[in-house]
Parts: structure tokens; sequence; C-alpha cells
């Protein structure tokens, strides 16, 4: 091509608008045709990790139809229902003062618009015995950690936790330990003291944390991460605090 | 730049150990330290920027003749962030678990100067298909550099390799204790640094060829 027709202006001008028109195309379309298993992916990462909360595992890993399928199953089995709450704010400290009860149609629609208010516990029915699972955000290290923190009937003990993974920025292999099976499964049954389940530096003096004591409402931190330890500790009492005011609501207002 | 790449077993020669774009160019060095720490994600990254080099220096090389001189490097980045965000987009909806532990690291494949040098240098002057096998053999030289420092990395840092425990840590009743330095990008600087000395060691204990020196310094930096 000509050196001066390809260096002009109008030239230039043309083609940049079609090299980026061509592959912008190309990408939207791209990205429309993934985005429905995209929207499956989330929808089973999320529900895979409310069960794995209330201690229901799922026999298929992955992402397929299949394992859609197991869940929608699991959430009919135990009776897993979704409870949605509206924060109520004081207006002028901003701190969340209490909860009101949100019917399921509204609490669809704020979770489609990504309401921040919105609040949602599920229940679950094992064993003759009442589960709750409530997703939260805590705070670590490095930002925040969304995970599912599951509560017995009457809230004495906690039933189970789940940290989504790949959704913190904690240190792989210290505060991203909190993955591991061996953390999560201390949760499993232990009992509050006075809504506070201790998250122990190993080796404290004071407060040994034996795991296999689900009694003394202590747990083991992990070795070389403080502060991913001390914001689950405080996740685990705000959480326990958050869920007395829900259930008050849950009790009254249905 | 010398003819000697211009041959498929040439380039590939080249791309791998002459003129490798880690130890030798020094490009693309920041997610050589990020991602090294784990052998399964660091091939998935390796995948990718094979992909990625080498149609978007395939892509740029057939289009070559038509791009106006000023918006020479515009128009590399637009084919570049075409594949590498393809890259993406396949990765979150079929393997959607490693698309979030490589995270931010798959899109910033865009940055690497690697892409970008093999356009410049070597896609804007060569044809089409030896340009494909351009972008190959320079992904190839990157994941030969990767892959050597993830094994010490996850195997120091984890005990496993490819997810696999090789040393039993004491948290599963072995004996081994991670080093947890290997975990951290800082490690990587040390192998890398390790890596650059015993290659240059090796390739100067040939008897001075010319080559050497001169591909070097008219090295892919735009």
């Amino acid at each position: 091509m000509r050196d001066s027709i390809k260096n002009g202006i109008v030239y230039t001008v043309i083609f940049s608008f079609l090299v980026s028109f061509v592959f912008v195309i190309l990408l939207a379309l791209a990205n429309e045709a993934t985005l429905p298993q995209v929207e499956i992916n989330r929808k089973i990462a999320d529900n895979a990790s409310i069960l794995n909360a209330l201690q229901i595992p799922l026999e298929q890993k992955g992402y397929s139809q299949a394992v859609a399928q197991e869940i929608d199953q699991k959430f009919a089995q135990f009776q897993v229902q979704a409870h949605y709450f509206k924060e109520i704010k004081n207006p002028a400290t901003k701190a969340v003062t209490g909860y009101t009860h949100v019917a399921p149609e509204d609490g669809a629609k704020m979770k489609a618009d990504k309401d921040p208010t919105l609040v949602i516990v599920y229940s679950a029915q094992k064993n003759d015995q009442v589960t709750y699972a409530k997703p939260f955000v805590g705070f670590g290290l490095w930002g925040s950690i969304p995970g599912v923190i599951a509560f017995n009937q009457d809230l004495t003990r906690t039933a189970g936790l789940e940290i989504y993974p790949g959704r913190h920025s904690e240190t792989p292999g210290l505060g991203a330990r909190m993955e591991e099976k061996w953390f999560k499964d201390q949760l499993i049954g232990e009992a509050l003291n006075n809504g506070f389940i201790k998250v122990a530096k190993p080796g404290e003096g004071s407060a040994p944390a034996d795991p296999k004591n689900k009694d003394d409402g202590i747990v083991d931190g992990i070795t070389g991460a403080t502060l991913t330890s001390k914001g689950l500790e405080k996740a685990f009492s705000d959480e326990y605090a958050a869920m007395k005011k829900l259930m008050e609501v849950m009790q009254n207002g249905r | 730049m010398a003819d000697n790449n211009k041959t498929f077993w040439g380039n590939f020669k080249d791309n791998v150990w002459t003129n490798n774009p880690i130890f030798v160019q020094i490009l693309g060095i920041c997610s050589t330290l990020a991602v090294t720490n784990n052998m399964i994600n660091t091939l998935i990254m390796c995948v990718a920027i094979i992909f990625a080099t080498s149609f978007s220096s395939y892509t740029i090389s057939l289009i070559k003749d038509f791009i106006p001189r000023k918006v020479r490097m515009i128009v590399q980045v637009i084919v570049i962030s075409f594949y590498v965000i393809i890259v993406d987009i396949i990765l979150r909806a079929y393997q959607p678990d490693v698309s979030k532990t490589l995270g931010p690291y798959v899109g910033l494949i865009i940055t690497n100067c690697i892409l970008m040098g093999r356009a410049e240098a070597f896609a804007q002057v060569n044809k089409p298909l030896i340009s494909f096998w351009d972008g190959v053999t320079s992904g190839l030289g990157y994941t030969f550099v990767l892959m050597a420092i993830a094994v010490f990395r996850e195997l120091l840092g984890f005990g496993t390799l490819f997810g696999i425990s090789v040393l039993q840590t004491i948290d599963n009743g072995g004996w081994f204790t991670p080093w947890i330095i290997m975990i951290t990008p800082p490690s990587a600087f040390f192998f890398l640094a390790g890596i650059m000395w015993i290659v240059k060691n090796i390739m100067n204990r040939k008897p001075a060829k010319a080559p050497v020196a001169a591909p070097a310094a008219q090295g892919a930096k735009a």
C-alpha cells in the first residue's frame, strides 16, 4: 500500500476504527455466548458453599448440569430456604440497629439489584433440627473474606464454616489456610461463649486450644496469620450478634 | 537481528536458549514472580501466554502492511488484548476455579512485555507463519524458566508437586516444615537470579561466537 495513503489522516482514522470495531464485536460475542455458563458457575459456587457450611456434602464436583441438579435435589431434601431481610441503619452513625423481614419476591429483586442492605439467612432441616447458614463478609489482612457461617437452632454452637476460595486476598500458605479442612472443621459444633469463639494464637500460654474440645469456645488460629485469624474471630462474633437480632425478627415477623 | 531465528529450528533454539525472553532479554518478569508458587497455575499461565503470543504475532504479521505508522503500537495492543481477553473469557466460563486462583494475572498478560516485544521485533518484519512459530517458541522459552522455578517453589513451599504431596508436611503427620518464603514472591527473585547465573556461565563457556553479544543488544525493547 502506498505510504502516502497509509500514513494519511483519513486512512489512519478509518483503519483504527475498523480494527477496534472488529475485535470488540468479536469479544462481545464471545462474552455473550459464555454469559449463561458464567451465571451457572456463580450460582453453583454460592449454593455449594451454603451446603458445605451446613455440612451437607455434595457427591459431585465441578460446574456441570449434573452438579446443579444435585444441588437442587439437596436443597429440596433438606428444605433449604432463603429468608430475606433488610438492614435498618441509624441515619446519623450509619450503624446497623436492626432488621426487617422482606418478602421473597422483594428479596430476590434486592439480590438482583445487588442491594447492599440485603441480608440473607438460609435455614435447613437436618435430623429434626433447624440449622442456619449465613453468608458474611469478614476482613482479613489484605482485604475482605466472603464466607458462610452456620449456627445450630438455638445459636449456642456454630455448625460449620465455609470460605469462598479465590474471593479473598489472604496469602497462600498463611491466611489462605483458612480454606483448609482442618481449620473449617473446628467450627463444626463449637460452643459459643456468650456469642464469642476465640481464635487462639497456636501455643498461646493462657488459652491452649484443643481442637477436640468443642465446649471451650476456642479454636486454633493459623500459624503466621494472626491478623487473618483475628479477622475471622471478629467476623464470628459479629455474625452471632446479627443472627440474634435476625432470629427475633424471624420469630416475631413471620 | 541475526538470521539464525528465521528457520523453525533456529527460531526455537534462539527463543528457548540464546535469546530466552526471561533470562536474556529480561522480559515478563512480573508474572514470573507472582504465579510460580504453584505448578498447575504456572502451567496454565504458560499455555495462555503461548496461545496469546503466537496468535497475536500471527495476526499482526497478517495485517502489518496495512497498519499506519502512527497507530502501530495501539493496533498491536488491541490485537494482543483481544487474544488475552478470549483466554480470560474461556477460563471464566469453563474453568472457574482456575480463573479465580489466577485472578488478575490472566488479564495482566496484556501488559507482559514478551507479547509486545515479539510483535515489535519479529511480527512486524516477518511472515505470518514464522511469526506464529516465534510466538510459540517465545512462550516455550518462558514456560521452561517458569516451570523450573515453580518446581522448587511448590516443592519447598508446600511439599507438593502438581498438587500431589511429595514431602509430607508436619500438618499431615510428616517431617517437612514448609519454607514459607518460597510461597512469597521474593523467593522467585532469588531463583531467577540463580538461573541467570547458571545459564550465563554455560553460555560463556562456549568459544566466543559473535551472535551471543549482538542479539541481546538488539533485544526486543520497544
